[in-house]
């Protein structure tokens, strides 16, 4: 979905509100609009279940802030979508000092395809837990990009969001998709 | 199971509570209070251990051990001072990394960089002139403690040196990671 930032469509009062009321009035379109994928973007950057709380709430937190700086030149999902990567992926190296889980980048991960402990794609229902326990495997740069083309981010998009030339993403997505059909045996459409 | 079946899947999962503004307002205020409150912690802190010194000071006769013990208070003063600007917790508004994710990611790379890279220059250099300067007055006027100074110099000089090649190692990790993410921009 296109939510790029109008201020136009938050009402034709938007032009007499206080910068504080059109921050909360964003903050509640992405509530509506962003907080499936925030749970998610929390899920996939922490693994452990208690304490995946408090990353979502530090991206809220963020995201909140992160508001009062948005002018709109570029769309309310790529805004979020940026904040809400920077605070987890700010949250993984800080916690990568207190935790010795090893991280892996995509060349490591193709190269040893055991660190990931597949039982392959043979019960569905644990699919998307199976999912986040291989993208919390991957090193936060690919972990971006992987989780982002899960939500059907376009590379383009991925590309303004990552900072990543547009190639290296469509690199790097040619090569997480033959990782996810290799493990999730995936039938890849062309 | 095709692929847009398993985008599905992914993006079946549903959302965990927000976060509420009457919250995030909350929020905001406690991690104010909690920065007014480290800040007035640490100045009171600072005063209670540079006032102890000069009370020490004036407790010696010999005024080589008091340029000495000022040497090496000035260099702790200033080491806690870098380590503060550079390790402190980030203020609320620096929390907002606004600019993609390759630059936010290396930033933080950069900032722990920072933290390792060459620090002994900040935290164990400035100390030194104070702590020589304290040895030596140290073994002139007690001599006969000469073995027990040196035995501390010594374990001083392995935590230094182990401490160090810990943190430069750590330091090439990082910049190896750096100079990683720097390649894929650039491309």
């Amino acid at each position: 979905m296109d939510s790029t930032f109008n201020r136009e469509a938050l009402g034709t009062a938007a032009g007499a509100e206080s910068e504080s009321e059109t921050r909360d009035a964003l903050y509640h379109r992405v509530a509506v609009e962003h907080a499936a994928a925030l749970t998610r973007i929390a899920a996939a950057y922490e693994a452990d279940p208690h304490r995946r709380p408090d990353l979502l709430q530090d991206i809220y937190f963020t995201v909140w802030t992160s508001l009062a700086k948005f002018a709109g030149e570029c769309s309310l999902r790529t805004w979020v979508y940026r904040v809400a990567h920077n605070t987890a992926v700010t949250y993984v190296v800080r916690e990568r000092r207190h935790r010795s889980r090893a991280l892996y980048d995509l060349d490591e991960l193709e190269r040893h395809p055991d660190v990931f402990d597949s039982e392959r794609a043979a019960d569905e229902a644990q699919i998307v837990a199976r999912l986040e326990q291989l993208i919390q495997k991957l090193k936060p740069l690919d972990r971006q990009i992987i989780v982002l083309h899960l939500e059907g981010v376009k590379p383009v998009e991925i590309a303004s969001i990552s900072g990543l030339s547009a190639g290296n993403v469509a690199t790097k997505v040619h090569r997480l998709r033959g990782l996810l059909a290799r493990h999730f045996n995936v039938e890849i459409s062309p | 199971m095709t692929e847009s079946e398993l985008h599905r899947r992914w993006q079946s999962t549903t959302a965990a509570p927000v976060m509420s503004l009457q919250y995030v307002q909350h929020r905001l205020q406690s991690l104010e209070r909690r920065a007014r409150r480290r800040n007035r912690t640490e100045y009171v802190a600072g005063a209670l251990g540079i006032g102890a010194v000069v009370w020490a000071l004036t407790q010696h006769d010999s005024v080589a051990l008091q340029v000495a013990t000022v040497a090496l208070l000035v260099g702790c003063i200033y080491s806690l001072w870098r380590f503060q600007r550079v390790a402190r917790v980030a203020a609320i508004a620096e929390l907002v990394r606004v600019g993609d994710g390759l630059s936010a990611y290396r930033r933080e790379l950069e900032r722990q960089h920072a933290v390792r890279h060459k620090n002994f220059r900040w935290y164990i250099a400035p100390s030194l002139p104070g702590a020589l300067a304290y040895l030596v007055v140290s073994v002139a006027q007690s001599p006969e403690n000469t073995v027990v100074y040196a035995c501390i110099v010594a374990l001083t000089a392995v935590w230094i040196v182990v401490a160090m090649s810990v943190d430069a190692r750590a330091a090439r990790h990082l910049q190896q990671e750096i100079d990683a993410l720097d390649s894929l921009r650039g491309e």
